[in-house]
């Protein structure tokens, strides 16, 4: 049976062969032509001439020299640089060109890049494999008559999304940018922020027909070297024909795809990636994503927020603790009221009791129904709420609020008591800083419930430690997911649920970065390193003062 | 793992069996809702019709929710807060299961405040009435027992309505904690204590009394009035011996038997000022007291130690309390007041044959081979002739925001 299910696995995950039409428009594995006309020829069929596709040919040189031709793709160029740097300079520069250039076309192609194009970058391409990665990417290919090869000259721009305020990860005292979906905008950030030549970047582009980019960042030193090939390996067997968004990524290299924890870590914010980069961890971004992933993750690490590192820390280690009790009120506090008033009566204090039963007397439906009728509406509205066009959110809120809360108690329907808890539950669970844990939380919750409606107090003590088993066995990248607290780690505790004064924190944790553990270890980083500089310019700033 | 123990290959089929097991074994069918219980509140018992079928009469009170709890369920008829069933029956089990042909829901016991039991019962012997309660996983054993005393029934005592406390029942619980922690004379006996006493012979159970007219309790119109018809009092301690009431305690002697069970918590105790009787009233604040027992000629004697701390409440006498003689003579007298007490209460038990201090469980501690000897005529021979001697160290701690009273010219 289980050598049956294999192969059913192989054979899902074999690429699908693709139609023989499309793969003769697709797999141009050809060099360029030299004659410039059957490569716009081929170039304009190959994409079904395009309305997007804009070819600009010209003749060089006032005694005709060579037929040139730029090709683009328009919305994707800079055409302020593409009219600067390269078409001004081909057509007008003529006169330098009639004393020096060669008059051979080879030659002229080396002559245009080395000599006439004020461009920061330009690459040979020799096959149209290249060309089309090159010319899809934004950049304006240039293509000289004669000659088999092309120039592409990166002219990217277009419209891109400016740096904005985080949404989802706030803070009051910390950096207010967030990433946005360029990838090299977002690579730029973590560079503004770790200015060590260490910190390394590998680019490569995923998905056979989107061609996404996707780069891995890492502290070079700081990366446990095992981990970095083991992701590499993870990335290597991932076969897509897309790359929409880093959860496409994230779910093809997580461990465990049947649990409902997330094992891989999201963020918005590049505080959190430096942070988690020095930390040890790899970053990998994505193009067109502004949540990069971050692994290894580990389950204590969605309790924290960048803000704990820029509040005091009694603040801090308050606010996370508080943030554990919200994760277990979300997670039990339905199923603890429905275990207590369908079979523990007796530990309800007696005037409490009769309040709760006063108000049950006249709902007509289990109690387990009543919590899952309620919880089931404030999940539709949470949806509602994500889902439904800004202008008529009024009209979602006025009916959710007033309709189905105050209503929906005075008509007997649900007690009020009910009521409070589902909103208590829901209140707490958005204290949960990071999305994907309040979604795991949202669901487990349910089963919570149900346990509570057949066994009480003991089918919650069920669910718990099936749970807390399930959580144990789980790994993200080698590293245990419940890391410091199964294994217990006792140095890393001062950085889990209490947030030690920052002096204290000089150590990364222990299973991540197993190689340098200790923060201002610098024996790796013997070079002119920024941290160095800065600190020689502040001891002789000192010895002026004194002298 | 594959080596020992369970083969690889049957472990999901074990981790199914498990699961089963896990659910079908837990035992705990046990959910109800909530609005199916009558929670229960109260419980009286009553001497039944005749002695062989209907030996007892129990009457349950019943809690209606929506007419204690405040708010919501507005602008209904005004109901009886609480409501009562009755039947009779030869064993408390069996009566309480026929109630269920009369209660809307099944009869929830673990909120029960109060058990009162009446004077006739307690007469006859309540040694049949508790197995069921410690028995029974419902019944916490943790409520207070009473008797009713006098004419009036429990089930009248039981029914006796309230203005201040919508439930009865929890109207008898608090007046028998307040008068436990203030006033220090009755203290509360629980479920758990009786069944105890029960087993060592002795025990002791605080009475609980109708003052005014037993028939107008039963109504709301009661709680209309300013000054009620009918009310509750807790009155007296009930001595038992072998499961039978035997005497009352009251006042003073009474009193006595909490300082030397060592239950004592607060107590007003009022002291004579030269010719001017009862004129300085202490609070006893702190109190302490052991037994302890001594063979003399294989006889056992008995010293009682009582340490008490107070502060004056109320001083109608020209003493001037700032000095320390004054009050060194004040310790004196207070530590005088307690002994006698505490004497009178020994006496009165002795009197009666019936050792409710437990006195015989201390000599057993003491030397179990004289205790073996003297056990069966410890309560009727040996303890009216045992010696027992008191000791009181009273200290009086404050003197309250003056020291001279006004009266002092």
């Amino acid at each position: 049976m289980n050598s049956a299910w294999n192969r059913l696995i192989r054979k899902a995950r074999k690429p699908k062969k693709l139609s023989p039409q499309y793969e003769e428009t697709t797999s141009i594995d050809k060099a360029l032509h030299s004659s410039l006309a059957e490569n716009l020829t081929k170039v304009k069929n190959s994409l079904g001439n395009s309305g997007d596709l804009v070819v600009r040919d010209f003749k060089m040189g006032k005694p005709f020299l060579c037929k040139v031709a730029s090709i683009y793709i328009n919305g994707l160029t800079d055409k302020e640089i593409l009219g600067n740097s390269i078409i001004e300079r081909l057509m007008n520069d003529v006169e330098m060109i009639e004393e020096e250039a060669p008059y051979e076309p080879g030659q002229l192609g080396t002559y245009i890049k080395e000599h006439m194009l004020t461009i920061t970058n330009v690459v040979e391409v020799t096959n149209f494999d290249k060309l089309f990665l090159h010319l899809l990417s934004g950049e304006t290919i240039v293509l000289v008559d004669g000659w088999n090869l092309g120039l592409a000259c990166s002219a990217q721009g277009g419209d891109l999304r400016a740096i904005s305020e985080p949404v989802a990860e706030s803070s009051v005292r910390g950096p207010r940018d967030s990433f946005t979906e360029s990838l090299i905008s977002n690579t730029a950030m973590i560079r503004r922020r770790i200015k060590s030549p260490n910190l390394w970047l590998e680019t490569t582009e995923m998905g056979t027909i989107t061609q996404t980019g996707v780069g891995m960042m890492y502290v070079k030193g700081i990366v446990n070297d095992k981990l970095l090939k083991e992701i590499k390996e993870r990335l290597s067997k991932i076969e897509v024909d897309e790359v929409q968004g880093s959860n496409t990524i994230e779910e093809w290299i997580a461990d465990e795809t049947w649990t409902p924890w997330p094992t891989v870590f999201i963020t918005e914010r590049p505080d959190v990636v430096a942070g988690n980069l020095l930390e040890g961890r790899i970053v990998i971004f994505v193009n067109e994503t502004p949540t990069p992933l971050i692994v290894p993750a580990t389950w204590n690490q969605f309790f924290q927020t960048a803000e704990d590192y820029y509040l005091r820390w009694t603040m801090a280690s308050f606010l996370r603790m508080l943030r554990i009790v919200s994760f277990l009120i979300t997670l039990l506090g339905p199923s603890l009221f429905i275990a207590f008033l369908s079979f523990h009566p007796e530990l309800i204090p007696t005037p409490l009791l009769i309040n709760l039963a006063a108000q049950r007397q006249s709902i007509p439906f289990p109690i387990i129904i009543e919590a899952l009728l309620m919880e089931f509406t404030f999940e539709v509205l949470r949806e509602a709420g994500v889902r439904m066009p800004r202008p008529v959110g009024q009209a979602v809120s006025i009916v959710g609020a007033l309709v189905l809360g105050e209503a929906a108690v005075s008509a007997g329907i649900v007690s009020s008591a009910m009521v409070i808890v589902v909103a208590a539950t829901a209140i707490a669970s958005f204290t949960i800083p990071h999305y994907a844990m309040t979604d795991a939380t949202r669901l487990l919750r349910f089963g919570m419930m149900i346990l509570a409606s057949f066994f009480g107090l003991y089918g919650i003590g069920l669910g718990v430690i099936m749970l807390v088993a399930h959580t144990c066995s789980l790994r993200s990248f080698g590293i245990p997911y419940l890391a410091p607290f199964a294994p217990i780690i006792l140095a890393d505790q001062k950085d889990s649920i209490f947030r030690f004064p920052l002096p204290f924190l000089s150590k990364r944790p222990r299973l991540v970065s197993q190689i340098k553990t200790k923060r201002t270890d610098d024996n790796y980083n013997r070079g002119p390193s920024p941290r160095e500089g800065g600190m020689k310019q502040h001891e002789s700033k000192r010895d002026s003062d004194e002298t | 793992m594959s080596q020992r123990g369970i083969p690889m290959r049957h472990k999901p089929l074990m981790l199914i069996v498990v699961c089963v097991f896990v659910v079908l074994l837990s035992g705990c069918w046990d959910r109800e809702e909530l609005q199916q219980l009558s929670i229960v509140s109260g419980m009286a018992i009553d001497k039944g019709s005749d002695k062989i079928k209907n030996r007892y009469r129990v009457t349950v009170q019943i809690i209606n929710p929506s007419q204690v709890s405040g708010g919501q369920q507005g602008g209904k008829v005004q109901a009886s807060p609480v409501t009562t069933f009755t039947e009779t029956g030869s064993t408390l089990a069996e009566t309480l299961r026929k109630i269920s042909t009369k209660s809307p829901g099944e009869l929830f016991f673990p909120h029960l405040q109060v058990l009162v039991i009446g004077e006739k019962v307690a007469k006859e012997g309540i040694e049949d009435l508790f197995d069921m309660i410690e028995r029974d996983a419902q019944f916490r054993v943790l409520f207070p027992v009473l008797i009713a005393r006098g004419h009036a029934t429990a089930k009248e005592t039981l029914e006796v309505t309230t203005s201040l406390e919508a439930i009865p029942s929890a109207k008898i619980g608090d007046a028998l904690k307040t008068s436990e922690e203030d006033w220090g004379t009755y203290k509360s006996t629980r479920a758990d204590q009786v069944v105890q006493g029960l087993k060592e012979g002795s025990v002791m159970v605080t009475g609980i009394k109708i003052d005014g007219e037993t028939k107008s309790g039963n109504a709301t119109t009661n709680t209309q009035q300013i000054s009620p018809s009918a009310q509750i009092e807790i009155k007296g301690v009930a001595l038992f011996k072998n499961g039978k009431l035997k005497n009352w305690l009251d006042g003073h002697a009474a009193r006595g038997v909490t300082w030397v069970t060592n239950e004592m918590k607060r107590t007003v105790m009022n002291l004579n000022c030269g010719k001017k009787k009862e004129a300085t009233a202490i609070e006893i604040s702190r109190a302490k007291s052991s037994t302890h027992v001594t063979i003399k000629h294989q006889k056992p004697v008995i010293y009682i130690t009582v340490h008490a701390e107070g502060a004056v409440l109320e001083n109608n006498c020209s003493k001037d309390l700032g000095k320390s003689q004054v009050l060194g003579q004040l310790d004196e007298q207070l530590e005088e007041e307690i002994k006698q007490e505490v004497l009178l209460t020994v006496k009165k038990a002795q009197k009666q044959k019936s050792d409710i201090f437990n006195f015989g469980e201390q000599i057993n501690m003491a030397d179990k081979h004289v205790w073996k000897n003297i056990e069966s005529s410890w309560e009727k021979d040996i303890f009216p002739e045992t010696e027992v001697y008191v000791n009181v160290e009273a200290i009086i701690r404050r003197t309250g925001m003056t020291t001279k009273s006004y009266l002092n010219k």
